[in-house]
């Protein structure tokens, strides 16, 4: 075995022959921060992205999706829009009725505002009529069988969205 | 420094300490989440996200709403807009979001020693109902504002 002695000593020697304490030190440090940098980046980006954006189970085009709770109306998810957005060649009202809905993943209770999209005639498909939390209309603010399609060009309506603002808070 | 001296010193003290306790009084509503939340749900459906209504339809609540509060009546007013009064928000509640409203929307224009509103306040105005002629009662605001400045 000592021929295998000879060998590692030499090569030891050869080593530290060649290179300085420092120069380890760098290329160490370098691998130990570049290898750790590598595979956290996209679990940080997926954790970050849970962190903003709120669990989102179901269909959009099926009216027992959650954000649906309180709509009166035509899905525009089935309309050429989204749960967001509006069709091309409607706008989007600026006022609304906003209500609450249960998320059923998390649990937490969210405000959901229900903009009509306008400027034309109704869509006529996926209509879905949900009534949690709708008020008679003395309460206007609450009620989801008024026509919001108020403060846009036209006040023809076309289909309704489903926009999440925020978790409602609560005490109790 | 002689007492004649001191006087004018501390009453300056106590006026800037009254408005510091006034604007951190707004500026803690203004960050409260649950006057937000409760905005979200009762107001902003009408007075948008930014308070700034819709010209000529919808009131704005931005930068001028403070203005009311230092005329007579304008204090009362704001509880009893109907959007206010027939609120499903208790006494204290709607003393949250109305607080919430001035300190977000319109710190600027809030007096140097204003108040915010309490839940004994708001209950005591609430007990007059809402107003029926909204749109007079503004007005009438508005001019008591123009005569003042």
């Amino acid at each position: 075995m000592r021929w295998l002695d000879k060998l590692s000593e030499w090569s030891a020697r050869g080593i530290a022959r060649r290179t300085s304490r420092r120069h380890l030190l760098t290329g160490l440090a370098s691998v130990l921060v570049g290898g750790a940098a590598i595979p956290l980046l996209p679990v940080a980006r997926a954790a970050e992205g849970r962190g903003n954006a709120p669990p989102d189970p179901g269909d959009p085009t099926d009216c027992n999706y959650w954000r649906y709770c309180a709509i009166d109306g035509f899905l525009c998810s089935c309309c050429g829009g989204s749960r967001n957005a509006c069709p091309p060649g409607t706008e989007m009202s600026p006022l609304t009725w906003i209500g609450t809905c249960k998320n059923p993943t998390d649990g937490l209770n969210y405000i959901i505002s229900y903009n009509d999209c306008c400027g034309k005639t109704s869509c006529g498909r996926c209509i879905c009529n949900r009534n949690e939390s709708d008020k008679p209309t003395y309460r206007a603010q609450a009620n989801n069988d008024t026509n919001w399609c108020l403060g846009t060009d036209s006040s023809v309506y076309h289909c309704s969205t489903a926009v999440i603002l925020g978790v409602a808070l609560d005490k109790s | 420094m002689s007492p004649a001296r001191f006087w004018p010193l501390a009453a300056l003290c106590l006026w800037s300490g009254t408005e510091a306790e006034s604007r951190q009084l707004f500026a803690e509503a203004a960050s409260n989440g649950l006057a937000k939340s409760y905005y979200m749900l009762q107001c902003q459906g009408c007075h948008l996200h930014s308070g700034k209504g819709l010209a000529g339809a919808v009131p704005s609540l931005s930068e001028t709403l403070g203005d009311f509060l230092q005329v007579a009546g304008g204090r009362d007013y704001l509880v009893r807009v109907p959007g206010s009064a027939n609120a499903p928000l208790t006494d204290a509640q709607l003393a949250m979001t109305l607080n919430w409203v001035l300190g977000k929307f319109s710190a600027a224009s809030l007096a140097d020693d204003e108040s915010p509103y309490t839940a004994e306040e708001v209950a005591s105005i609430r007990q007059a109902g809402a107003l029926v002629d909204t749109l007079d009662a503004r007005q009438a605001l508005l001019e008591s504002l123009a005569v003042k400045r």
